[in-house]
């Protein structure tokens, strides 16, 4: 049939664009490098611009791209869980935007269309939409069978609004964002700069700083705790600076068993995810934004992408009764309110493991250098942290939904509905069997490596009752033990 | 779930599971015992260095403290590790506990299973033994390791739990 179709790529000139923009400061050398560049880049950009190609089928997408090694690639329509489109502002003033085919079990994302006009980006998250439509008899009620082309996701007619974010807000979640990351970019953005010291002394001895310049002469703590501040406010501003840039617009729609998130000011990024392949919900907050009453709330997904999680928040900064009633709509779960505490050994676990560490790091220092004995004056915060630690940590089971409580500063609560669970794990270490504590973890498609909602130290006999509680669960939910093999064939998964 | 006259509970006591196959001792102690050597190695160059440059106090002090403890994690180890490795095959999971200073016990349910692989390295073919690998869609558990089972028997489990995966698990 027709289904076959071969695609052009608008927007060639803009791939050339960074070859003629690199390097266009400064000397002859830089220029002649860039000449060369240019001279051998050109050459590469246009046949990469000719080698690649793709191709949507009902079955997969194709796409075949590659100068000195050429990749065919092809993904599996129903493997797909993600189409995102995502223009970033050179680009969207070529009206041109990036499609990123995401799908499940990879680290990073599969398939990557960029430079597409805007109206074919939304063709081909239709066309994908239609034909895994069509291959999942659960979505074909209802679906619009025609493949349609809009710009505008307001104007789609089955569409609920669930969230969206005024201006205001906006601002506001930048206010409670406090980041020192933006710090570093802001320095290292600096260093390639390179402003001349002795010009800005100048500056600084030529104007109206003169009184600033003498004290901070003076007074070396003055200097410190000024530049603290300054530090403090530009990471405070710039933070609100990136999150208006990112969550301008913000509205999360859903329509038809899947959610659409749309939002940015410069960079304007859409996703889609589709309900069922939503694993777990992660509601989080940090001690400002919760003396507040302000919350976020993120979905958990297959597919390991560290640059996708911020694609995956449902409610960037909402109220806790919104992320609550969202997160409802989002996955049949309410969200446990009340959490059982583990044991409290488990501030000794950490404090005996903090100290360790510490005096691991400091020791041979101080052998060459005995100030660094001064950091042994982080001992009590170490206290402190194991304390705070233990107050947050918390986990819920109703027989249906585990819930998780983690986060020493940051308040991160993870829930799940147990038939998402995938493999169950108990673990003791030697310290743990002294004070007959373990902990419990249960695996789900898509959790965070890093910081995996595992269940520490819970007081043993606790842990096997409510491992065993776990898994009786899943498997009543999955039907009855006895008729295995015909449970194992008629089951829909969710 | 929990009815002690009809199933026994997920988290039985040790005795009842399986051990691994005997053998796996020798296979890990080679495999320990191979890579202490290339540090023997190592800390051997350095020290004739020292030796054919007359600066070492004691001549072989170190190489000689590395091979003692290669020797004794060699033949420790993989004692320790077998005799707390147990396994079980049961009709809804297969069921892991192992470690001999973080205990763990695993429970992976057969309907999650994404796939299964049956592995065999060059030391393990010597011994006739293989690894079971239970893939799943878990981000911590995407590979499972059964080792150390008889060819013959990680084949098997494979073919018995192969007709337990699922269409689409997640």
């Amino acid at each position: 049939m027709a289904h076959r179709m071969i695609l052009g790529i608008p927007g060639f000139f803009l791939i050339i664009i960074p070859a003629l923009r690199s390097g266009d400061t400064g000397s002859l050398v830089t220029l002649y490098i860039a000449m060369a560049v240019g001279l051998l880049g050109l050459p590469i950009i246009v046949l990469q611009y000719r080698r690649f190609r793709y191709w949507i089928t009902p079955k997969e997408i194709i796409i075949h791209s590659g100068v000195f090694t050429r990749k065919h690639r092809n993904i599996p329509i129903e493997r797909i869980q993600n189409v995102e489109i995502i223009q970033r502002l050179l680009p969207r003033m070529f009206g041109t935007a990036k499609v990123n085919v995401v799908t499940a079990g990879s680290t990073t994302t599969e398939g990557v269309l960029e430079f597409v006009s805007l109206k074919e980006a939304h063709r081909i998250r239709q066309v994908v939409r239609s034909y895994q439509g069509i291959q999942k008899p659960i979505d074909s009620t209802g679906t619009e069978q025609t493949i349609e082309v809009e710009g505008n996701v307001e104007s789609k007619s089955g569409s609920s609004i669930l969230y969206r974010m005024s201006a205001g807000r906006v601002i506001l979640s930048g206010v409670f964002r406090f980041s020192l990351f933006y710090i570093a970019i802001i320095f290292s953005t600096l260093q390639l700069f390179e402003p001349d010291p002795e010009g800005v002394i100048d500056w600084i001895e030529g104007g109206s700083l003169e009184p600033f310049v003498s004290a901070i002469l003076e007074s070396p703590f003055f200097a410190a705790t000024l530049l603290v501040i300054v530090a403090a406010l530009i990471s405070w501003i710039s933070g609100i600076l990136v999150n208006i840039n990112r969550f301008f617009n913000f509205q999360l729609d859903m329509d038809d068993g899947r959610i659409h998130k749309r939002s940015g000011l410069l960079t304007i990024s859409e996703g889609t995810i589709p309900l069922a392949k939503i694993q777990a919900l992660i509601r989080r907050t940090n001690p400002v934004m919760r003396r507040y009453g302000w919350w976020s709330l993120g979905v958990q997904t297959m597919g390991h992408d560290v640059n996708e999680q911020r694609h995956k928040l449902a409610v960037p900064f909402g109220t806790a009764e919104e992320t609550v009633s969202i997160a409802h709509k989002l996955f049949p779960i309410d969200l446990p309110s009340r959490y059982l505490n583990v044991s409290r050994y488990t501030i000794r676990r950490m404090i005996v493991r903090l100290t360790v560490a510490l005096t691991i790091v400091v020791s041979p220092t101080a052998y060459f250098w005995r100030p660094a004995l001064w950091a042994l004056c982080l001992l009590p915060l170490i206290v402190w942290y194991a304390i705070l630690r233990y107050r947050n940590l918390g986990y819920s089971f109703d027989g249906k939904v585990l819930g998780i409580r983690k986060g020493v500063i940051k308040h991160v609560e993870w829930s799940t509905s147990i038939d998402k669970s995938h493999v169950f794990y108990l673990r003791q270490s030697i310290f743990q069997r002294r004070y007959g504590i373990k902990t419990l973890y249960v695996d789900t498609a898509g959790a965070s490596p890093v910081s995996s909602p595992s269940i520490v130290d819970m007081p043993a006999d606790a842990a096997d009752e409510l491992m065993e509680t776990l898994y009786g669960s899943f498997q009543g939910y999955f039907g009855d033990s006895t008729e295995s093999e015909s449970r194992l064939i008629e089951l829909s998964p969710r | 779930m929990e009815d002690p006259t009809e199933a026994p509970a997920v988290l039985a006591p040790k005795d009842d599971l399986k051990p691994l196959d005997p053998a796996v001792v020798r296979v890990w102690g080679i495999k320990i015992g191979l890579g202490m050597a290339l540090l023997c190695i190592a800390a051997l160059i350095v020290e004739l260095i020292w030796f054919v440059k007359g600066t070492a106090r004691i001549p072989f002090v170190i190489s000689g403290s590395v091979l003692l403890l290669s020797v004794v994690m060699a033949i420790f180890i993989p004692r320790l590790r077998y005799r707390f490795w147990r396994y079980e095959l049961r009709d809804q999971e297969l069921f892991l506990r192992r470690g001999i200073i973080n205990r763990v016990s695993t429970i992976v349910p057969l309907r999650r299973i994404q796939h299964l692989d049956v592995s065999q390295d060059i030391i393990e073919k010597e011994f006739a033994l293989g690894k079971l690998i239970v893939h799943t869609a878990g981000t911590r558990s995407s590979d499972v390791i059964v080792p150390g089972l008889a060819i013959d028997v990680a084949e098997t489990l494979r073919d018995t739990v192969k007709d337990y995966i699922l269409e689409d698990t997640l």
